[in-house]
C-alpha cells in the first residue's frame, strides 16, 4: 500500500514545488504507471518513495512505514521492504551477476546458504540462469535490466519502484521489460510502481495510470491509456 | 559480518589497486616528511640543549676564607633553587690552571704565591631561564664575594632555543595539516570512483556501518601500509643525512642523535599516525557519499 495525501515538496534554494499537494492512494497487489512529461515530478515522488528525499508538506505511507515520522537510522530497515529498478540498472560492475543479487541479501546478514538458494530461485524464474556467473558487462542492456528486476525481487519486496526502467532500451526489450514488471504483478502479487514516459506501452498494458503535470496529480484512471489519462497534449 | 568486511576490503584494494598505491604512496611521502622535519627539529633542540648544559657560572669567594669554611660552602650553594652541581676550586688549583693555560709565559708567575687567586666555586644550572635569579641568589650567600657570568650568552641560548622550538612548531603544524589535508583528498578521490557503489548499497537497504565496515578495513591496511612505508623511508633518509654531516665533519658541532635513540618512537608515531590517518581519511571520505 503506498499513500499520499497534500504532498508538497520544494527543493532548497528553489522558487517553485517541484510537486504540489499530491494525493493518491496504491492498494496493495495494483499494478499503476506514474506517467508525465519531463519536469512534470515523476522523480521526486520516486526519490520521496525511496527515501532519498522527504516531503516540505504532507505525508507519505509505505506499507507499514509512516515516511513522515520514520527514524533516519530506520531507513535502510524500510529500503528493505522495497524493490528498486533504476533506467540505469545501477548493478556494481565488480561483481558478477550472482554476487549483485546475494549482496541485497548479504546486507542484511542472511545465511550464505540461503542466498545461494535464493538466487538460483529468482535466476531461474527469470530464465537467467545461465548468466550467473557473468559480469554486468557482458551482458546486453536489456538482460541488465533483467537482472536489476532480479535483483529487486531477492528479498520478497512488498512493493516495487522502477524508474524510466525502459528508458536506454529499444521498444522490443522495453517490452519485454514492462511485461516482466506485469508477471511479477500478477504471479508474486507485488505492488509495482513504474514511473515512464511510454506512451505506446502505458497504452498497451491497460492498467492504472496516474498522470502527473508541473507538480500536480492531473489524472488517475484505473484501466487507463497515456492519452485519456491527463491534460491531453501538455506532454 | 567482520568476516564479510574484511574480505570486501581486500576485494576492494584488489580491484582499485591503482588508486591503493596512490594513497599509500602519498601518505607515506606525507608521513616521512613530517617526520624529517620533526627529527631534524629534535636534533637541533638536542645541539642547543647540550650547549645550554654546558653553561654555568663563576661564584668568587671571599679573600683569605679558610679552606674547610669554603669547601662546606658548597652545599649553601647548591641549595639554591636550579643549581645542578658546585665544584669547588681551590685558590691553588686555580692558580695551577691558570699557569697550564699560559704555559708559554707561565715562568713569569712562578714567584707569585700560589694563594693569589681567590678560591671559587663553578656552579652548574638546571634551566638557562632562571640563571639571573640563581645568580643573584648565589651573590647573595655569606661568603661569596661576586659572581662572574655572562647572562647575554645565556639568554642566546634561550631564546635560539625558544626559536628553534616555535619556528619548528609552526612549520610541523603547517606541514601536518597539509598532509592530513593532501591525504583526505586522496582518499576522497578513490571514494568517488565508487559513489556508485556507495548508493547501490544504499538503496538496497544497507546501514551505513554496512557500507563503512569494508572501507574501515581499507583504511587499516593502507593505514599500516603507509607507516610501514614510512619507517623504511625514514630510516633511510636519516642514515643519509647522518652520513653527510660525518662526511662533511660538522659532527664536532652537530651532534646527530643515533637512530636506534628514536627508532621506537618514529615506527610507532608512524605505524600509529597511518593507522589513524587511513581509518580517520575513510571513514570521513565517504561520510558525505551516506547521505542518500
Amino acid at each position: 500500500m503506498i499513500d499520499f495525501q497534500h504532498v508538497s515538496k520544494r527543493y532548497k534554494g528553489a522558487e517553485q514545488y517541484a510537486v504540489e499537494d499530491v494525493s493518491f492512494h496504491i492498494e496493495d497487489g495494483e499494478f499503476v504507471f506514474l506517467v508525465g512529461p519531463s519536469g512534470s515530478g515523476k522523480t521526486t515522488i520516486f526519490k520521496l518513495l525511496t527515501m532519498e528525499e522527504l516531503p516540505t508538506d504532507g505525508s507519505i505511507q509505505v506499507n507499514s512505514y509512516d515516511l513522515n515520522r520514520l527514524k533516519h537510522r530506520k531507513v535502510p530497515f524500510y529500503r528493505r521492504t522495497l524493490g528498486v529498478v533504476f533506467q540505469d540498472f545501477r548493478l556494481i560492475q565488480t561483481k558478477t551477476v550472482a554476487e549483485n543479487l546475494a549482496f541485497v541479501m548479504q546486507v542484511i546478514n542472511i545465511d550464505p546458504y540461503f542466498i545461494d538458494d535464493r538466487v538460483d530461485e529468482v535466476l531461474t524464474w527469470l530464465d537467467m540462469a545461465d548468466k550467473k556467473q557473468r559480469y554486468p558487462s557482458e551482458l546486453s542492456g536489456g538482460e541488465q535490466q533483467r537482472v536489476s528486476i532480479a535483483r529487486a525481487l531477492m528479498n520478497r519486496p512488498e512493493v516495487i519502484l522502477a524508474d524510466e526502467p525502459t528508458g536506454n532500451l529499444d521498444p522490443d526489450l522495453s517490452r519485454e521489460t514492462l511485461r516482466l514488471f506485469d508477471r511479477v504483478n500478477r504471479e508474486l502479487k507485488t505492488t509495482v510502481l513504474v514511473v515512464t514516459h511510454e506512451k505506446t506501452l502505458v497504452d498497451e498494458m491497460n492498467r492504472r495510470v496516474l498522470y502527473l503535470d508541473r507538480g500536480r496529480i492531473v489524472g488517475d484512471r484505473q484501466q487507463g491509456t497515456y492519452e485519456i489519462a491527463g491534460a491531453k497534449g501538455r506532454r | 559480518m567482520t568476516i564479510y568486511y574484511i574480505r570486501e576490503g581486500f576485494r576492494g584494494i584488489r580491484r582499485h589497486l591503482l588508486m591503493f598505491f596512490g594513497s599509500v604512496a602519498v601518505i607515506a611521502a606525507c608521513l616521512t616528511l613530517t617526520g624529517s622535519f620533526a627529527l631534524l627539529a629534535e636534533n637541533l633542540n638536542y645541539n642547543v640543549d647540550q650547549l645550554i648544559d654546558e653553561n654555568e657560572f663563576v661564584a668568587y669567594l671571599e679573600d683569605g676564607m679558610a679552606a674547610d669554611e669554603a669547601e662546606a660552602l658548597g652545599a649553601d650553594i647548591e641549595a639554591v633553587d636550579n643549581v645542578r652541581e658546585a665544584v669547588y676550586i681551590s685558590s691553588e688549583q686555580a692558580m695551577e690552571t691558570y699557569k697550564t693555560r699560559l704555559e708559554e709565559s707561565g715562568r713569569l708567575f712562578a714567584d707569585l704565591p700560589e694563594d693569589l687567586l681567590p678560591a671559587r666555586y663553578t656552579v652548574y644550572v638546571e634551566d638557562i631561564d632562571q640563571l639571573e635569579t640563581t645568580v643573584a641568589q648565589v651573590e647573595a650567600i655569606d661568603g661569596v664575594n661576586h659572581v662572574s657570568v655572562s647572562l647575554t650568552v645565556a639568554e642566546g641560548f634561550s631564546s635560539t632555543r625558544r626559536v628553534i622550538l616555535a619556528v619548528a612548531g609552526f612549520l610541523l603544524a603547517a606541514l601536518l595539516a597539509v598532509s592530513l589535508l593532501i591525504i583526505f583528498y586522496t582518499i576522497r578521490m578513490t571514494m568517488q570512483r565508487r559513489m556508485e557503489e556507495i548508493s547501490v548499497m544504499k538503496i538496497v537497504g544497507a546501514t551505513n556501518g554496512f557500507v563503512r565496515g569494508p572501507f574501515v578495513v581499507e583504511g587499516i591496511v593502507m593505514g599500516l601500509a603507509s607507516g610501514a612505508l614510512s619507517c623504511v623511508l625514514e630510516r633511510a633518509f636519516y642514515e643519509v643525512f647522518q652520513q653527510i654531516v660525518e662526511s662533511y665533519q660538522f659532527s664536532d658541532l652537530f651532534y646527530v642523535i643515533p637512530f636506534r635513540q628514536v627508532r621506537a618512537v618514529v615506527f610507532t608515531v608512524f605505524l600509529c599516525g597511518g593507522l589513524f590517518i587511513g581509518i580517520f581519511g575513510s571513514v570521513t571520505a565517504i561520510r558525505k557519499l551516506l547521505k542518500v
